[in-house]
């Protein structure tokens, strides 16, 4: 992705105010709704994170010795990812303030910023792995807010509860059609290219 | 070498994160860590200031030495309340009966300041039952009385988009010195008839 070339200090005074408006004011009005929370809130927590990690903050060196492969960093993130997929966290951040504290700072910095770091490097095996785990996962969130009987956040209604199911349902659907029609649409050659490259370097 | 050993702590450290917080994976909802949180440390509650069915103004020690089991309600509900209500007088029959179960007294509060007053209150029960025995209505005193409660409770009351309310709808019960020591779904007759003899044992 082209990132639009500013100079660095307007760079980290915007991703930065940027941030801090949308950590601060947006987010207690986007949890309002859990469609919103989970689908607007928290990818824009990481989307931030990866931003910053694209542009402003780019990897500290001590960091990047522990992390030439990209797996650690892409491992936490994800780890992280799960635990806000869970409801009772989810409510937790409504109703404590420490919690709430704790989701904008790992989604940001924890998430998404090693997320742009890790992205670049990891092999291309290794990245598909973590694509089909995220897919199965948005599966698996299809399955829990689709079957659960009883609301699973409490500060939430259940009507919204099975939107977002078949939201995570749609998701799925659309991240596992993603491959497919990039084979149909050519992009296929770029990937064989890669699996190539990381054949011979295998070898 | 240096990533495996990151990537193996942070594996461990993602586990052990979502184990810790999660009561050792049993509660992954809001609702269940409360009753597990609940079970494991009972509340020992305030004395809240109540208005019952008379509209006289009482203290909720008045009722101590009795095993409680508190609802919360709100009388213009029309779904899960009413099906509470028709339980709550089933149990009272129930309780009126049975002389072990002489000391235990249901109490049913309501959170809707605006609507609810003793009259409403009254008339809510009188829909479930002829006999106010062992059964009791009460509505706080003030706002911040309601606060308290629900906070204690851990019971939180949201909006429904249709001018009521929804609320996490269980039974609490709790013990004759005052301390909130259970709580448990009303739609399960075995489950609710176990907690309460285990409360009184």
């Amino acid at each position: 992705m082209q990132l639009p070339q500013l100079s660095s200090k307007w760079q980290i005074g915007l991703l930065l105010s940027a941030w801090l408006i949308f950590a601060t004011l947006l987010i207690p009005i986007l949890q309002q709704s859990l469609i919103v929370h989970l689908f607007i809130a928290i990818p824009g927590l990481m989307f931030l994170g990866y931003l910053m990690g694209r542009t402003i903050l780019p990897e500290p060196s001590t960091i990047a010795k522990w992390n030439q492969t990209g797996i650690p960093m892409l491992l936490m993130a994800s780890l992280l990812f799960i635990f806000w997929m869970i409801p009772r966290f989810l409510d937790s951040s409504i109703q404590q303030q420490s919690f709430y504290l704790l989701k904008i700072f790992s989604l940001t910095f924890l998430c998404g910023l090693p997320l742009a770091w890790s992205l670049k490097k990891v092999s291309y095996i290794t990245l598909n792995f973590f694509r089909i785990e995220f897919i199965a996962t948005l599966f698996r969130m299809t399955w829990l807010f689709m079957t659960a009987k009883e609301r699973l956040c409490i500060n939430y209604l259940y009507s919204e509860q099975v939107l977002v199911g078949k939201t995570f349902l749609i998701l799925a659907i659309l991240f596992s059609l993603w491959p497919a029609i990039r084979v149909v649409f050519g992009q296929h050659k770029e990937s064989t290219q890669k699996l190539k490259q990381e054949y011979n370097h295998a070898k | 070498m240096r990533d495996l050993i990151l990537t193996v702590f942070f594996l461990c450290a993602g586990i052990a994160l979502i184990y810790l917080k999660t009561d050792s994976f049993q509660a992954f909802t809001a609702e269940s860590a409360r009753r597990y949180d609940i079970e494991k440390q009972p509340i020992k509650l305030s004395d809240y200031q109540l208005i019952d069915v008379n509209g006289e103004q009482m203290n909720f020690s008045d009722l101590q030495g009795k095993t409680l089991l508190i609802d919360f309600i709100y009388t213009r509900c029309p779904t899960v309340c009413t099906l509470l209500g028709s339980s709550y007088a089933k149990l009272q029959r129930k309780i009126i009966k049975d002389n072990n179960l002489n000391n235990v007294a249901l109490i049913s509060v309501s959170f809707d300041l605006t609507y609810d007053n003793a009259a409403a209150l009254k008339a809510y029960q009188q829909r479930y039952t002829q006999t106010p025995e062992q059964w009791y209505m009460f509505v706080p005193t003030s706002k911040q009385q309601l606060h308290t409660i629900l906070n204690e409770f851990g019971v939180v009351v949201i909006d429904d988009l249709y001018g009521g309310f929804i609320h996490n709808s269980a039974v609490h019960i709790t013990d004759a010195a005052g301390y909130l020591v259970k709580v448990t779904d009303w739609q399960n007759n075995e489950e609710l008839n176990r907690a309460i003899t285990s409360v009184i044992k």
